[in-house]
């Protein structure tokens, strides 16, 4: 059981009493605190939910001429409740208003709801020391203060642990929330509830309430009444202009690639990235949106109804069509519930895309541009800085640079890689690496007389051109030296054993890996194994 | 797939062994690891024959679905049509052989199991047959040690 506050109204969601209201009510409608439930065309009212990345929207028809409805303004309070399996309640502010003349007057409206408020919110400027996300998001929730969302943040997780200072200049409280969740977790959402109450959780999405197959549907599953997908290229670009937070952030990025293929003809694309504020960063925020936007997206869309309710943006749905050849777990990008009355309540039909996230970043209200980020796993997080890009561990430390792995000054370029404990460089901008090309055995089964060497030798086809280096190491037993391996007698200082590993070109492009063992003494009852690695540069 | 060469002398007893080899593409650039199944299954091993390789003092080679690492110095080569068919362990200086054999039949059975068993997925088969640098590990007679997925 649960009591809202919002607007002067309270109401139970267990058994849907209104002040003023019947109970027995199918809807309810409420636009600058006037019911209009007995006026709304619930057959003309749709709602979209398009997740926690864009405004969601309610549209409706109210039987009644503009001038009888004064309540209904711009930006007037409406709270739509659909009973039954639900209830969904939709809070929002009308955005437009539509009036139609006819025998019956009609006035038709569209609503932004409530977390819209996050586009229309704006920071001008933020700059936020290294601190908690909590702490963050608090500051940042501030700027909306006087607004109806809820100051209620009891719902931010503890994410990330300590976050670097950030500086949020120009954004939108949604596109500055974005920009602060990427810097705690790869995998974390959010969503603003129907009393504007902010919630960031951590962890995937949760599942649709049934899957979707095309044939006779079993237990957790629906055949839907259509199914159809396609591979749009509606958002299409191959040229991009970053509108960064500075000179040096902004300008045009262009994919050369996808350019020639498409013989030249170039789309263009605005990416609002205000927290950029480098070239480097610029590229590279760039270069991601270009990637994601130079083919074509999967994308698709089906329909069902009441009874199978229960949908809702965000969830990941399965989807089978073996006829298609189609078959994954897809994330729902929107669902529209329309209504059609009966004369005991009304049908709820759901119209639900999924598939490939839109690309964001393009101007627009309903758009907003964050840091690229990808999900390396539980314990393992992206960053896209001014200088490259980070990968941390669980303990938050860097572990993985890519770009500019000087810190900023611009000698030194490549991947560092670091040790867990914050400091030691196991990788960095000079190391040289090398491959094995070859690795095997080869044993010694009798041993030298006394005063003499023998060896073995193997010839590899390794098509290498050059001696290359090599390494090996001797195993007596459990025990193993490294070669070249000496062992001599304490008491005189004679050396008794020698053993030395060594590979050379041996003729056209094979490589002659060749063993020897001395010694002064007999060692012909004696066998020896030696493991060898043969390595090449990686840059040769 | 992928295989671990064994060299043999006179007496089966394994005198080397080639555990990865890299290959390169024309540029010189490493595309991926010699198949030695494959190799042995189109033509003579041995270098002057057009093969990988050429252990000298030994009377022949061929492949090997384990990795094995140099404890399989301690084995004899059991050939049959060209092909090792057994590996038996006879022992090398203080190591005494058991006698313990093992066969490529049973090898080969317990990895089509795993690849049924993950139909169209990909198979781990790390702890069936090991890896070059990660060679099985045997207990005292050669048999393998058992390992927490295949225990």
């Amino acid at each position: 059981m649960a009591t809202y506050d919002q607007a002067e109204l309270t109401y139970d969601d267990a058994t849907i009493v209104y002040d003023g209201m019947p109970a027995a009510r199918t809807h309810s409608l409420l636009i600058g605190e006037r019911d209009f439930s007995d006026l709304m065309d619930i057959n003309a009212t749709s709602v979209q939910d398009s997740g926690t990345g864009a405004r969601s929207l309610l549209q409706t028809s109210i039987r009644t001429k503009m001038a009888d409805a004064p309540e209904i303004k711009d930006q007037s309070f409406v709270q739509f409740v659909a009973h039954g399996a639900g209830p969904d309640l939709y809070r929002g502010f009308v955005r437009s208003r539509h009036p139609e003349s006819g025998v019956t007057p009609m006035l038709e409206i569209i609503a932004d709801d409530i977390g819209g408020l996050l586009d229309d919110t704006y920071i001008v400027s933020e700059l936020r020391p290294a601190e908690t996300l909590q702490v963050r998001i608090a500051a940042l929730w501030s700027y909306a203060a006087a607004s109806p969302l809820s100051s209620d943040l009891s719902g931010v997780a503890a994410l990330g642990g300590t976050l670097p200072a950030q500086d949020f200049t120009l954004m939108s409280l949604r596109q500055a929330i974005e920009a602060a969740m990427a810097q705690a977790s790869s995998t974390a959402r959010y969503f603003v509830d129907t009393k504007g109450a902010l919630y960031i959780l951590s962890g995937a999405a949760s599942a649709a309430p049934f899957a979707v197959v095309i044939g006779t549907p079993g237990a957790g599953q629906i055949a839907p009444e259509d199914l159809d997908v396609d591979y749009d290229s509606n958002i299409y670009a191959n040229r991009v202009y970053v509108k960064g937070g500075t000179p040096e952030g902004s300008g045009f990025v262009r994919n050369e690639a996808a350019i020639t293929a498409a013989s030249g003809l170039i789309r263009d694309r605005v990416l609002d990235a205000p927290d950029c504020e480098t070239v480097t960063m610029r590229n590279a925020l760039a270069n991601m949106y270009l990637g994601r936007v130079a083919g074509a997206i999967a994308r698709g869309r089906f329909s069902t109804e009441s009874p199978n309710d229960g949908w809702n943006a965000g969830q990941d749905v399965t989807v089978t069509d073996t006829g298609m050849g189609l078959s994954g777990s897809f994330r729902i990008a929107a669902v529209t519930t329309s209504f059609t009355k009966t004369t005991t309540g009304y049908i709820r039909h759901y119209q639900i895309e999924f598939g490939a996230s839109r690309a964001r970043g393009d101007q627009g209200s309903q758009q907003s541009s964050h840091l690229v980020y990808g999900d390396l796993g539980v314990n393992s997080r992206t960053f896209v800085t001014s200088d490259g890009m980070q990968v941390t561990d669980g303990a938050s430390t860097v572990r993985v640079f890519l770009g500019d792995i000087s810190g900023g000054a611009g000698t030194d370029y490549g991947l560092k890689v670091i040790s867990s404990d914050g400091t030691t460089v196991i990788i960095d901008g000079t190391s040289d690496m090398f491959r094995i090309a070859a690795t095997g055995t080869l044993t010694i089964s009798s041993g030298p007389a006394a005063g003499v060497t023998v060896a073995a030798n193997t010839l590899l086809a390794t098509g290498l051109t050059y001696s290359p280096a090599s390494q090996g190491f001797l195993e007596s037993g459990t025990v193993a030296y490294g070669l070249p391996y000496l062992s001599w007698n304490n008491s005189t200082g004679a050396i008794i054993d020698r053993n030395t590993l060594s590979a050379w070109v041996e003729g056209v492009t094979s490589t002659k890996v060749n063993v020897n063992w001395g010694s002064t003494g007999d060692k012909t009852a004696i066998s020896q194994t030696f493991r060898y690695y043969i390595y090449e540069q990686t840059a040769v | 797939m992928l295989s671990m060469l064994i060299a043999y002398d006179t007496q089966g007893r394994v005198v080397g062994t080639l555990d990865r080899l890299n290959v390169h593409d024309a540029n010189g650039q490493v595309v991926g690891l010699v198949d030695f199944e494959a190799k042995e299954a189109a033509g003579p091993l041995r270098l002057s024959g057009g093969g990988v390789w050429e252990v000298e003092g030994a009377a022949g080679s061929g492949t090997w679905p384990e990795w094995l690492g140099s404890r399989v110095h301690e084995f004899r080569v059991v050939v049959q049509d060209g092909i090792i068919e057994e590996l038996v362990h006879v022992g090398r200086g203080d190591v005494p052989g058991s006698g313990h054999r093992r066969r490529r039949s049973v090898v080969k059975a317990a990895v089509r199991a795993r690849l049924e068993q993950a139909q169209e997925a990909p198979a781990d088969l790390r702890d069936l047959l090991g890896g070059p640098d990660v060679p099985l590990k045997l207990n005292d007679v050669g048999e393998t040690l058992p390992t927490r997925r295949n225990p």
